[in-house]
């Protein structure tokens, strides 16, 4: 059984005692265990059940690695899924449970049945796709649904908060171990802003766990010394539980500290996402260690070795009574030896190797430990823990010269650099013969702005396998990252710290356990835990033709779990290899990318939630709205009343009170949000007469005109009315959604194409209010406010004054989107609302309302003026929508003229813009439902030949009307056309002119 | 008064982590588009400021007022809100003859007035811009965003940051901060 040794523990405060809950039921672990530690010390070895086969599941390892213990930890709404237990830190109460097993951990139907593992073979998931046809949707889905998967999401909103930071420095460290301490250390001296990142709880690395000594000095209290000397040098900021999560274009890394440790009433966020700039990035992200396969490798209590051995050392557990160490490296001695020392039985070190010799080998004889070389674990065996391990010689196919009784067993394939940074934005590997791992290659670093290498990696990331080296190495990292990033005050070396720690050699390139281990059983050895993929899968894929590495990843899923294959890799690509008979750097590796570790999505999200989720734009007059009956609807960023609500009338009826008020008194709407702007210089008229399709150069200072804008493919992007201010000036008129797109939009043109055109454009549209004043009475409720200049005669139809009304300076546009008398009253925007409630409290004898966005679109509708958005939709011309007058033809050339002559633009078949009655005069017809034809397509679905663009109930013509676009449509008029509303009857409408109301 | 000071014009609201957010008084502003390299817009802004024109990335501080950098071809002038008219007339006139772009804006943005030792850490939240001492200080301007709506920022002092948008996310904004005021600060920028 695995428990709490009577001493050790360097992590863990054996005087304060934490009560949690496993599956419901009550453990007590220690301040600073983390769940792992915590359950192995309540000899809870047996924690999930597996992706695909639900095969029972242990620890395997002791950090973010870690591929089976994924829990669920705590409750309600602070639910979390897929929570490594290796790196989530016990606090009083918490509660955690298991995952992926029915009905329940120690005993699970799936697992039982066995009926699972023909099921979900290499490729399964495409298999299932082929056939039989129904298979996928009433098979193989439900089943594959049932039996796969890990953690349930929370169902309520999440109750912390999360935020983000932006950091720029000189240097970023990522690692807080032996390498990544003197990096930042030497990146400081030379003068450099250091920026240090650890993702664990405490720094130092493996230095303690590996029997390193610095100086002299145990490690800790290297540690100690250096971490105080970093945190008092002002340039330097440490940051632990901050893990470095992705490395981007720039220097742009995004890390993740945890705030909370644990403690959700801390009050403090949950997450912070620090956004880094760095100039030069120090990756010492220290090495990984690799499982090895054997049949039976995944029976719980068969541990990474370096695990086994931090279990004991940081946490004073110990995994197991009888543990055998199996290894093709000198690293795992390490292990047999440390936990012979406390107490715990090593029954047998079986090493790969055939002369295993080194300083290691000699020391584990020394302390009588029984090694036998040239060995391999042909097969593991117990179910819900290891029992026993059946020993073979390690080239041969397997036959069983030894049984081993145990309850854990610590596995060594050595180690691999932690690369994922490096990868992440493009930075090469290169395969290291000597220690048999990808490193990265200094020649083909991930690359910034100015085309040189922002990443410089060192210590084990960098495949310096033994400590004492690591020193020179980190050094020269860090100073070399300053100097880069424009510090080189330090040039020398002089006081390196000393480090000695046991010399190891390169291990043996065996994963695959033995060498040519029979099929059945290679069917049983596991290289990806998480994904349940197995060497006997990578060789299907290989039959079956998927021999790159990047194909056969994808068709088996190997490392495409959350932890993203961190110790499935190599073993992998050496199976691959062998498949191929090719070595391991010819296969190559795929390639990792970010996130290292899962990041939550509240994390991602930090403060755009609730009322911060998307910036709301108002108007001036907004809060009056708010405070008489708005009901809003969104457009664009901006929020618009829909209608305003009086007494208990339904949004309906507001609307169609408001329509019928202004056709026959008169309505206020709130058009501030219209986009707004100013073009001015000596090739103003040049410019527009470009950017509209219409003749803008002639239009007359005091006039408006209509104007439409396509892009270069000839499509419509935006309409309004633009008002020629004086000979080298307009005001151009956006839709509401467009002024920031039109803006950038004209911009573009003047920046990159027309930049020796003398035209310079201002987005004033903030700068305004502008209230629309509509209905047969609105020249009476103006005349009343004063204004001189705005009676019939001096203000005729699509003209403007600039003015005063009601006392505040004004541009008044006698212009109409309703058909009714209409005019624009445009302020600035700190005078919006004082002129609104003028308007309002003058308009009261005339019966003035307010009137909101639906009551516009339907006035608009009834005249059949088209709506940007919902007549177009990008794929429409102004051709397409009737509108050839607002298209100049004696222009040389406006933006979208090439592309309207264009065959496919000019194609009579083409849907064009008509208006939509309904047979049935009550039934509105649902808006963007398609009309059929009666012709079949390819395949048997029906012909579609035209859909309804806006579709409404006119309280004017007391009755139904829609806009659409069909085929054909204006030679058409007269002709009754079926539409089919999605799971409804289909409705009868006659194609009419859009011009409802004359 | 002075430009380099804007005043509070609404109530201050200030968090226990001792930043005070306050909505700026309204002043005046003008955007003034053309090349900012010509002899008479930089005779003109002299002689209306008393200051020179902004380098890239700063602010330029005189006696009527400031001059921001918005763009390589755009200024901000801001003055007291009573002199706008006033300033833009001067300045139509001293540039008559040039290919400029006058026009008053100073109902389009918004200021908001961000106190407190925290005040960097507070913008440095939704903020990508380097806001660090080295980087930052009184004299810089900086057109940024504050999380996703566009903003420019400058120091009047070295407690203080004032921070300027469009005025229709004006109240998203003030919530924005408020929010952000709340800490815990992670401390990066203190020193």
């Amino acid at each position: 059984m695995s428990g709490r040794l009577p001493e050790g523990g360097r992590l863990i405060d054996r005087a304060r005692p934490l009560g949690f809950s496993w599956n419901n039921r009550k453990l007590s672990g220690l301040k600073g265990d983390t769940i792992a530690s915590a359950l192995l010390a309540n000899d809870q070895v047996l924690v999930g059940r597996s992706f695909k086969y639900h095969r029972p599941r242990g620890i395997v390892a002791s950090g973010p690695e870690e591929p089976n213990a994924l829990v669920e930890t705590g409750a309600g709404a602070r639910r979390q899924p897929n929570q490594r237990a290796t790196t989530v830190f016990l606090h009083e109460g918490l509660r955690c449970s298991s995952q992926n097993h029915w009905p329940s951990l120690e005993f699970d139907l799936g697992a039982v049945s066995g009926f699972l593992a023909p099921m979900f073979a290499a490729g399964f998931y495409y298999k299932t796709f082929k056939s039989p046809r129904f298979g996928w949707k009433h098979l193989f889905e439900p089943l594959i649904r049932r039996a796969a998967g890990l953690g349930n999401p929370p169902t309520d909103s999440d109750p912390d908060t999360y935020e983000h930071f932006f950091a720029h420095t000189d240097v970023l460290v990522v690692g807080g171990g032996l390498a990544g301490l003197i990096a930042a250390g030497s990146a400081a001296d030379s003068g450099a802003r250091v920026l240090l990142l650890e993702q664990g709880g405490c720094f130092g690395g493996r230095m303690a766990v590996d029997d390193t000594a610095v100086d002299g000095q145990d490690a800790d209290e290297w540690t100690r010394k250096t971490v105080t000397s970093l945190k008092t040098n002002a340039r330097v900021t440490v940051r632990k539980r901050t893990t470095a999560l992705g490395v981007y274009d720039h220097g742009y890394v995004l890390a993740c500290e945890d705030l909370q440790n644990g403690c959700t009433e801390s009050g403090r966020p949950a997450q912070r996402l620090w956004r880094i700039r760095a100039r030069m990035i120090v990756m010492a992200t220290g090495a990984i260690e690799r499982p090895l396969a054997f049949a039976g490798n995944d029976v719980p209590g068969i541990m990474l070795a370096s695990a086994a051995r931090d279990y004991a050392v940081d946490y004073g557990v110990g995994v197991g009574e009888r543990v055998v160490v199996v290894t093709n490296n000198d690293n795992a001695y390490l292990t047999a030896v440390r936990l012979s020392q406390i107490g715990i039985e090593v029954p047998a070190i079986v090493d790969t190797r055939a002369s295993a010799e080194g300083m290691q080998v000699a020391a584990a004889r020394e302390a009588g430990l029984h090694v036998i070389p040239g060995a391999a674990v042909s097969r593991a065996r117990g179910t819900r823990r290891v029992r026993e391990v059946e020993i073979c010689p390690s080239g041969g196919s397997g036959p069983t010269s030894e049984r081993i009784a145990c309850d854990a067993v610590a596995m060594s394939g050595g180690w691999s650099p932690a690369v994922h940074l490096w990868s992440h934005c493009g930075g090469k590997l290169a395969w290291n013969r000597d220690w048999s791992c990808f490193c990265p290659n200094p020649d083909r670093p991930p690359r910034g702005a100015d085309g040189r290498g922002m990443v410089i990696s060192c210590g084990s990331a960098n495949g310096i396998m033994n400590a004492s080296d690591i020193p020179a190495n980190a050094d020269a990292a860090g100073r070399e990252a300053a100097r880069r990033a424009g510090h080189d005050r330090n040039t020398g070396s002089s006081d390196l710290p000393h480090v000695s720690a046991p010399t190891e050699d390169p291990p043996e390139s065996s994963w695959i356990l033995p060498m040519r281990t029979a099929p059945s059983l290679r069917s049983k050895a596991f290289l990806d835990f998480q994904n349940d993929v197995k060497v006997s899968d990578i060789e299907l894929a290989v039959r079956e033709g998927f021999e790159s590495v990047e194909h056969a990843k994808r068709y088996t899923t190997l490392g495409m779990a959350t932890d993203q294959g961190k110790l499935s890799n190599i073993n992998g690509l050496s199976v691959l290899a062998g498949c191929l008979e090719r070595d391991i750097e010819d296969v190559g590796t795929t390639t990792f990318r970010p996130p290292y570790i899962p990041v939550a999505f509240g994390t991602i999200a930090g403060e755009a939630r609730g009322s911060l989720f998307k910036p709301t734009r108002k108007t001036p007059i907004d809060g009056w709205h708010d405070d008489n009956g708005a009901y809003w609807e969104p457009v664009a960023d901006w929020r618009r009343p829909f209608c305003y609500l009086r007494g208990a009338e339904t949004t309906g009826e507001a609307v169609n009170r408001e329509i019928l008020n202004t056709r026959q008194r008169v309505g206020l709407l709130d058009a501030s949000t219209l986009g707004k702007i100013l073009v001015k210089g000596p090739d103003a008229p040049r410019f527009m007469d470009m950017m509209y399709t219409g003749m803008m150069s002639s239009l007359k200072p005091g006039k408006c005109r209509y104007g439409l804008m396509c892009n270069e493919n000839g499509f419509v992007i935006d309409d309004g009315v633009v008002a020629r201010l004086s000979g080298d000036s307009f005001l151009c008129h956006t839709t509401s959604g467009g002024s920031d797109r039109i803006h950038a939009w004209m911009e573009e043109w003047l920046q990159t194409e027309w930049w020796t055109w003398k035209v310079w454009t201002i987005n004033q549209t903030e700068q305004f209010a502008q209230i629309g004043i509509v209905g047969p009475q609105a020249a009476s409720v103006l005349g009343q406010t004063g204004g001189p200049g705005i009676s019939d005669a001096a203000l005729p139809f699509m003209g403007f004054v600039d003015t005063r009304v009601g006392g505040v300076t004004a541009r008044v546009y006698r212009i109409s989107f309703s058909g009714e008398l209409s005019y624009e009253i445009q302020v600035p925007a700190s005078r919006g609302l004082e002129l609104w409630e003028r308007l309002l409290q003058e308009g009261e004898p005339h019966g003035i309302m307010p009137y909101g966005t639906e009551a516009l679109h339907i006035m608009r509708a009834e005249k059949g003026f088209i709506m940007i958005g919902d007549e177009t939709d990008g794929t429409v011309t102004p051709q397409d929508l009737g509108l050839h007058w607002a298209v100049s033809g004696k222009k040389d050339d406006f933006l979208g003229k090439r592309a309207q002559a264009r065959p496919f633009l000019t194609d009579p078949e083409r849907w064009q813009y008509v208006g939509l009655e309904t047979l049935d005069p009550e039934r509105v017809l649902p808006d963007g439902a398609y009309a059929t034809g009666g012709a079949k397509r390819p395949g048997g679905a029906p012909d579609m030949i035209g859909r309804v663009t806006s579709s409404y109930w006119s309280p004017t013509l007391k009755r139904s009307i829609a806009l659409g676009l069909v085929q054909r449509g204006p030679e058409r008029k007269g002709e009754v056309i079926s539409f089919r509303p999605q799971g409804g009857d289909p409705v009868q409408a006659r194609i009419v002119d859009p011009q409802f109301l004359s | 008064m002075p430009a380099s000071k804007p005043r509070d014009a609404g109530p201050t609201r200030t968090t226990g982590t001792g930043v005070t957010l306050a909505l700026a008084e309204p002043v005046g502003m003008i955007t003034l588009r053309g090349d900012p390299g010509t002899e008479t817009l930089v005779q003109a802004i002299r002689n209306a400021f008393g200051c020179a024109v902004p380098e890239p990335r700063r602010i330029e501080f005189g006696d009527d007022g400031s001059v921001a950098w918005m763009s390589h071809d755009e200024l901000l002038i801001r003055v007291p809100r009573n002199n706008v008219e006033t300033a833009l007339a001067g300045l139509e006139d001293a540039l008559g003859g040039e290919d400029v772009l006058l026009s008053d804006v100073s109902d389009a943005r918004v200021t908001i007035n961000v106190r407190g030792p925290s005040a960097r850490e507070v913008l440095a939240r939704g903020c990508p811009s380097n806001l660090s001492r080295e980087a930052f200080g009184p004299g810089n301007f900086i057109r940024t965003r504050l999380g996703q709506v566009p903003v420019a920022v400058w120091m009047p002092d070295q407690e203080s940051v004032s921070l300027m948008c469009f005025r229709s996310v004006g109240e998203f904004v003030e919530n924005w901060l408020g929010n952000a005021a709340i800490g815990p600060f992670p401390g990066y920028l203190d020193s």
